[in-house]
Parts: structure tokens; sequence; C-alpha cells
């Protein structure tokens, strides 16, 4: 793929053209499917992924470096988080849809009063549900769940992404997730 | 958001930063008035209390696991009841690469899935990969099978390396590293652009580079492939609809101006490409880049490489250069050219000049020291050998496309290019360049060559006397002598014999030296030392496919067709694309009169070596057996116009002679007889013929001076078809009586 072909993608997405996400997505997507293929390779068995990294190098691998700026690099982040959260839940509706109550992968939900054999499990469509409702309440707070939680970006990543302090995404990450939680376990 | 949100989420964060047990004091407080606020933020933090681990870990290793999924191959599952899928460990334009086990040769292979690839194309392109593979360059990707899935998918399988693309290694390989991996790799094109094949997509990632340091090139051929199946939509259904086509795959940074223009590549494409990726290697940056990236590859000059590597020689900046000439008139002729530039590159690292010579002898140093499993990187010096070794893969690969006939002579098989790894290196690195000089001559397989090639093994063992490989190299040489230089095999197979006995007597465990003695034997008519010998070579390098051939030989020869057939699928199993050993593995049917697999066989054969005359000459015998007589006539007709050998020759006179052509039979037996005298025709070739007319008399009286020499291949008259009709006579049985052959019947 050429970057600089990516690269005038990301712009006239940023520039508001709607029907350009629909061409970057199956790009992101391949490009994202050959980086955790090579990270998968180098890293088994141990089988711990940087997470960032995935990201951060399908970013380099699609971006041409000298047009890449913070604006760029900020819409590509939006981007591939978009489609790694649509990664995961089509996933879901497809085990949900094979066997009843597959809806649900396993990602950690500890309670810590809880001494859980078992890690109770993350409804990836509830959670997909409750994120839309928490975008239509505060869209800031649903991107930066987006960006931390299926992009892997750490605090000071999301805050430079979205251009503001570490402490707001810190603040907002907490009300975020105790409100998404909440809705998760009603 | 609303003012209220706005209100829990400040009130929920200062929540937060107050102590536990006075929350509720603070927020009685702040909330005064306004319970619908209180209860909320309790609430709030009464999850976020609840949800300690909530979301902490992100999502990415869950998405990675589930983007390898998508379509991907589960461990353990069976492609072709052959290979079980290990992992994925590679995915690009094309498809999915998976590390897999051939379960039925029990070893590791790499398996890339074709999915995209249109049908019409595939089988030209799979060609193309397959006859690079075929050359066995030490620098080429060997390519072991190519196949269906189940449900109608291409795979091609080949040998898994371990190792890193070159993509992994850029930004930290030193000058000496560098002149090193493009010597490989170019030494890897000339061998492949001398078979006809352009690369089309050299880059980064088509390069390897083994833990060992060894050099492959990848995707010979198929890179094209690419191109043709701009369609990636299948692969996902993330992907959908109408884009893509318009999208430029691929990467077009290592793109040269030519094909970013439009035009037709040729091998100048290639050495563009290369010079991008030394460009790379050098500057640690792609020499051109940026919006205006096909306008920069047709006409931008790249930045001087000496702006970023001071401490690369400058001749190595000139060559980069030179490859990265717009005009392909400007660049190197060839990549057997730029090799041979990349080799005289003074890099000034030693005290000494660093010329080949050197490098040899620092890469024999280096090597030992490190022991033949040593992973200690031993890049460095080897480009000296496997340059010597491209010119000989080259030279072969003309002789194989011109079609002069070596197939027939049993020891001259697959081109060969020593492997360093494969050997004890030898004291003395001048024997040592002997060796490869004498290795090289006798692969071109010219009388005056194997003449020079025993001067220079002769000079090998002179300097170490202890040098067993230099006596197979002897041996090897000496069992040709007959068919090059017309030496009477009663005198060249007893030399041959002495220095191969002289190798094992070095080395008793040199499986080669067993190999090429049980070889001799074989020649020297002498059936069970042949053998024992093949036996032993087996069980000391069971790896060897020639063993296999050889073996193959022996077993036909002495009416032990089924377990010859045997052999013959062993060696093929371990060389699946060696043109020799499926001439061999071809004409197999033959002995057991199964003409319908044989033209099978053969017809895949040519498809691959359309140019190759002994195939023609197979199909013609099969055809014979089928009694289609005018096919059979056709396909000899082909034979020789491809090429006027006593193979082709004598297979056209005898066709012709029993479809009652007697004239042109009576003519091409003339032109046999002249041929004799020269060496270029057998007394069996031209016996053949004789058989065809009837004159059964000038027919033995041809046998009979073969005998008389000890023509080393006169045993293949024991199943040759021209001499069924009299096979069975008393004079006949009573020649293979004479050869300690068994009595054979049609």
């Amino acid at each position: 793929m050429d970057p600089g072909a990516s690269t005038q993608l990301l712009k006239e997405w940023s520039n508001g053209s709607a029907l350009v996400l629909e061409e970057l997505v199956p790009l992101v997507y391949m490009e994202l499917r050959k980086q955790a293929a090579r990270y998968m390779r180098r890293e088994r068995p141990g089988h711990t992924l940087q997470t960032t990294a995935l990201i951060h190098e399908t970013y380099l691998k699609l971006v041409d470096q000298r047009q890449a700026d913070w604006k760029n690099r900020a819409h590509f982040f939006g981007i591939s988080s978009k489609i790694m959260r649509r990664i995961l839940l089509d996933h879901a509706r497809s085990r949900s849809s094979e066997k009843r109550g597959g809806g649900a992968i396993n990602l950690p939900l500890e309670d810590d009063s809880v001494a859980a054999q078992e890690p109770k499990s993350v409804d990836l469509i509830a959670l997909d549900e409750a994120l839309d409702r928490l975008a239509e309440i505060d869209e800031q707070q649903a991107r930066i769940v987006e960006l931390k939680y299926f992009s892997g970006l750490s605090l000071n990543e999301t805050a430079e992404v979205m251009k503001v302090s570490r402490t707001t995404v810190a603040n907002n990450w907490n009300v975020a997730r105790a409100w998404l939680y909440r809705e998760l376990t009603r | 958001m609303s003012t209220e949100w706005r209100k829990v989420t400040d009130l929920f964060t200062a929540a937060l930063e107050v102590r536990p047990e006075a929350r509720s004091d603070f927020l009685a407080d702040a909330c005064d008035g306004d319970p619908e606020l209180l209860t909320e933020v309790e609430s709030l933090l009464r999850s976020h209390t609840d949800s300690a681990d909530f979301l902490k870990d992100s999502a990415v290793m869950e998405v990675a696991d589930r983007v390898i999924a998508d379509g991907t191959l589960e461990k353990g599952s069976s492609i072709a009841g052959q290979y079980e899928i290990e992992s994925l460990i590679g995915s690009g334009g094309m498809g999915d690469v998976y590390l897999a086990r051939d379960t039925r040769l029990n070893r590791k292979v790499a398996i890339k899935l074709l999915p995209f690839a249109s049908a019409d194309n595939l089988d030209r392109v799979l060609n193309e990969a397959q006859i690079v593979s075929a050359l066995n360059h030490p620098n080429i990707l060997t390519l072991h099978d190519i196949g269906s899935t189940e449900k109608g998918e291409r795979f091609i399988v080949s040998e898994y390396i371990d190792g890193t693309t070159l993509r992994e290694k850029i930004g930290s390989l030193s000058i000496d590293e560098i002149i090193e991996i493009s010597c490989q790799a170019s030494s890897a094109l000339a061998s492949a652009h001398s078979a006809g094949v352009i690369h089309r997509d050299i880059k980064p990632e088509n390069i390897m580079i083994r833990s060992d340091g060894i050099v492959k090139v990848l995707d010979f051929g198929i890179a094209k492939l690419a191109a043709d199946s701009s369609d990636i939509r299948h692969l996902d259904p993330h992907i959908d609809a109408k884009n893509n086509n318009s999208m430029l795959l691929g990467t077009v940074n290592y793109m040269s101006p030519e094909q970013a223009t439009g035009e037709t590549a040729d091998q100048r494409t290639d050495l563009f490409s290369l010079g991008v990726v030394m460009y790379e290697m050098l500057a640690g940056d792609v020499p051109f880049d940026g919006a205006d990236l096909l306008d920069q590859i047709a006409t931008k000059t790249p930045t001087p490489l000496s702006q970023f590597r001071k401490d690369a020689p400058p001749a190595l900046h000139s060559i980069v250069e030179r490859c990265l000439e717009k005009k392909r008139e400007d660049r190197f002729a060839s990549a057997a050219e730029l090799t041979d530039a990349l080799m005289s590159v003074n890099t000034g690292d030693n005290s000494i000049h660093s010329t080949s010579g050197n490098r040899i002898a620092n890469y024999l140093m280096k090597n030992r020291k490190a022991g033949s499993g040593g992973s200690v990187r031993s890049l460095f010096g080897m480009r000296a050998i496997w340059g010597i070794g491209a010119i000989a893969v080259l030279v072969i690969s003309l002789l194989v496309t011109n079609g002069l006939s070596y197939l027939t002579r049993p020891l001259a098989a697959t081109p060969e290019v020593t492997s360093p790894e494969k050997q004890e290196p030898p004291p003395s690195s001048e024997a040592y360049q002997s060796y490869l000089r004498g290795k090289f001559l006798w692969n071109k397989r010219t009388g005056d060559d194997l003449k020079k090639a025993i001067a220079e093994f002769e000079r090998a063992v002179a300097l170490d006397p202890n040098f067993a490989l230099a006596y197979v190299g002897l041996a090897d040489c000496y069992s040709m002598l007959e068919f090059y230089v017309g030496m009477p095999a009663g005198e060249a197979l007893p030399k041959a014999e002495a220095y191969a006995e002289k190798a094992v007597e070095l080395d008793p465990t040199l499986g080669d030296a067993h190999a090429t003695l049980g070889n001799i034997y074989y020649g020297m008519w002498q059936w069970d030392r042949a053998e024992r010998e093949l036996k032993r070579a087996i069980e000391l390098k069971p790896g060897y496919e020639k063993t296999y051939q050889y073996y193959y030989l022996l077993l036909r020869d002495t009416g032990r067709s089924n377990e010859a057939i045997q052999q013959i699928q062993k060696a093929r199993d371990l060389a699946p694309v060696s043109l020799v050993i499926n001439v061999s593995y071809s004409r197999s049917f033959l002995l057991i009169k199964d003409y319908e697999n044989c033209l099978t066989a053969t017809r895949d054969l040519i498809g691959l070596y359309p140019q190759y005359s002994s195939n023609y000459v197979t199909l013609g015998y099969a055809l014979l057996g089928q009694d289609k007589k005018d096919e059979a006539i056709a396909a000899f007709e082909k034979a020789v116009e491809l090429e006027r050998t006593g193979q082709t020759l004598s297979a056209l006179g005898y066709a012709s002679a029993i479809t009652g052509n007697t004239s042109k039979a009576a003519s091409l037996a003339k032109e046999l007889e002249e041929r004799y005298p020269l060496h270029q025709a057998l007394g069996r070739e031209i016996a053949a013929v004789y058989v065809g007319i009837g004159d059964h008399e000038n027919a033995f009286a041809w046998l009979e001076k073969d005998f008389d020499s000890r023509s080393t291949e006169l045993s293949t008259i024991s199943y040759l078809p021209p001499f069924d009709p009299i096979r069975e006579t008393p004079r006949f049985q009573d020649l293979l009586r004479r050869m300690g052959l068994p009595a054979r019947s049609n």
C-alpha cells in the first residue's frame, strides 16, 4: 500500500468525507492483520503483545511519515480504534449467533471482593451499545474509551491524540468506566 | 454534553480525591438541594469501587487474535492431506503464509495460500516460480510443492526459513553486511534472469536473512500475482465493496521508472529495485518517498549517499547510484555484472586488501570457529563463494535453455552450487578456491572445461592432500570424460574410481563420496559393489536426492523395475522440481509399460521445461507404446528440432524406420555414424536405428562397439523401447550376460 495514498485518504477523511472511511477501513484492516501476524510470530509462545506497538506499527506502515503530523496521527488512531471496536463486535456477534450466550469473550472483569475462579466476561455487544449511549451523553468520554481500550493507547498518548491534558483524560476515563460498568451490570 | 453530565463528572472526579470516609459528607454538602445529582454520583462511585479491573487491559490482544483468526486456518488443520498447519507467520496482499509440517517427509515448511490469484495467470506464474526454484541457487527460496486445497485454493509449499526479513535489519547493518546481502541477492537475481524470470517486486520484505547469514530471495515470479489480484476484498467481511481497484497496492517505493511509467519490465528493472534496497540499507531511508512518489521515481535524482554514510567506500556508492539510473541502458547490463562489481568493492576493513580471496579465507576461519551448527553470523566473506556459484548456475541454466543434452548422463544432474554448510571447511583457502573453480568448470559440461576442472581439483589436492571433496570432484570429472572428451570408459572410469576411493578413505562418512563411487561402479557394470556404496550413501546422507536417482538407474538396468520406481519417487519427493530427476521419473513408467502415466508425467514436465528435447523423446516412446505412430513421430521431430543430439536423432531414426520411412531412417543412421568418431553419438544410438530398419547384424555390431569400449550406460539397452524387437534373442541375452546383467524379457 502506498503511504502517500493512505495519507491522502486520511486527509480527506479529516475534511469530512465519510465515503473515504469506507476506503480506509480495508487498508487499515489488512495492515493490522499483517502487523498482528508479524507480532504473533515474534512474540509467541510468551504471547505478550505490546499493546500499543501493534497500532503504532500499523500507523507507521500506512502513513507517509514526511506528511505525517499530529493531526494525521490523531485521525489515524481515531479510525483504528473504531475499526478495532468493529472487529471485536463483529466477532462477538458471530459467536453469539453460533451459540447462545457466546456473545461474551473472555475479558477480565474481576470483582475484588469475589475470589472468582473464572473471570467474568465483558459482553462486547452490550459494551458496544453502552458506548453508543455514552457517546450521546459525552462524545469525548466515548472516544477516550475507544482509544484506550480498543487501541491500547496510554493516558499520555490518548491525551496527545485528543489534544487535552493527561488529567482530563484520566478524570474522564474514570467516570466513563464507572458509568459503563454500571450499564453492563444493571 | 449536557451541563448535568458535566456536573456529574466534575463532582465524581472531586469526590475521588476525597478520602473515602469523608466522601458522603463532601457530597451531601456539594449536592445540597439536588438529590438526583447526589444519587447519580454515589451510584457511579459504587460502580467505580466494584469495577477495579474493568477495561483495564486493552482489547488489542483480543483484536490481534481476531484479525489473525479471520480467514486463518487453525493449528493442526491439514492441507492436501500432507501438511499440518502450525501457525500463521505472515500475511500479505497475495494471501497468508503459514508455518506447517510436512507429515510425509517430516520437515518444517512454509505454505503460502493464494486465494486471490486468477487461475489463468496462476499456472504461468507458478511455472516461473518452479523454474527459478529448480535452479537450486543457494540464495533462492526452494519450492517443494504446488497444489490445491480441498476448496480449490492454490498453495505453494517452500522451505521454511528460520530468520528475519531484511526489513527488520535495516538501520543496524554494517557496510560489510550490506555488501554481503546485496551480493547474495544480486547473485540470486543473476540466476533467475538467466532462466528468463524477472522478479518485479524486489523489496526488503522479499529478502530474508537466515540466522546463519544466508540470504534468501522470496517470491520469484509470484510478485506479479499481486498486481493481478488487487481484489483483497474477499479476505474479510470488513472489507467491502466498490473501492480498492483504484488503490495502488504493493510497495511503490521500490518500483522502477519503467514500471512507474507503465513500460514493460526487464531484468534491469530488478536491478533498480535492488538499488533502492541497497540505498535504504545505507541511508536508512528509501531514496524516493512522499506524495508525488511516482514522479520522483521517474525524474528525481536521489540525495547522494555520501551525505548519509561516510564510512562506505565510494565504489559502493557508485554501484548503488548506477543501479538507480533512470534509463535502464545506464544501469548494469546484468545482475551478474552487478554481482561482480559488488564482489570487487574494497572495504578496507583489513590491513590487507579485503578482496574476495581474503573474504573466503575469513569466512572459513569464522566458520571453523563457529562449528558447523554455530549460530555465529557468518555473513562476512561469503559473497565470493556465491559469486562463483552464481556464474556456474548461470552457465548451466543457459545450457538447459539452449537444450544441450546432458540429461542422459547420470552425473550431470541439476546445477550445483557448493554450500559451505554441507562440508567441513578445508584448512587452506587457496585449495578451497581451486575447488570452487573446479566445481564451476565441471558444471559447464564441455570437454575443455572438464580438463580445466581436473587441473583445478588437482591443484586443490596438491595444496591440501586431505581435501576429500576435491577428490570427489576429480572422480566426477573422470566419470564424464567418455561423453565429453571421448576417453574410453575402460580408461576413464578406473581413474574416477581411484579418486572416489581416495575420498572415501579420507572421509569414510562423506555421503557424496559414496554416492559418486556407487555411480562409478554402476558405469563400470559392477552392480553389487554399486549397490553397496549407494546404500551406504543413503545411510550417511539420507536427504541427498542424487543417491536415490543413481540407485534408480542401477535397479532399472538390473531388471528390478518396481524397486527402481520406488527409488526415483524418493528422489522426486526430495527434489520435486528437479529437471533431471523428473525426466527419470517420467521414464520410469516405461519400465512397467504404464504409458498413460508416462504421458501425464511427461506432459507436466514439458509444461515446466518446454524447450527440453529429452522430454519429447520420452513422449514419443510412450506414444509408440500406445501405437500412436503419427503422434510419436511428431514428438521425435520436435525433439530433433529443439536439438540434434545422438539421443534425438536415434529416436527419430528408429521411429521413422518402424513406420516405413526407411530412407529417412537410413539417412539418420548415416548422420549418427558420422558423429560417432566425434563422440557425438553412441554405438547403441546407432544400433537402435538399425533395429528399426531390421538390420540386426549392424545393430549388434554397433552394440558390440559400445561393449568393447565399456561404454558407461550401455546397460540402458536392457530397458530402452527400441531394443524390444531383439531383446529376447540369444545374442542380446548373451550381451546382457557378459555385462553381468540378468536375462531380460519384454
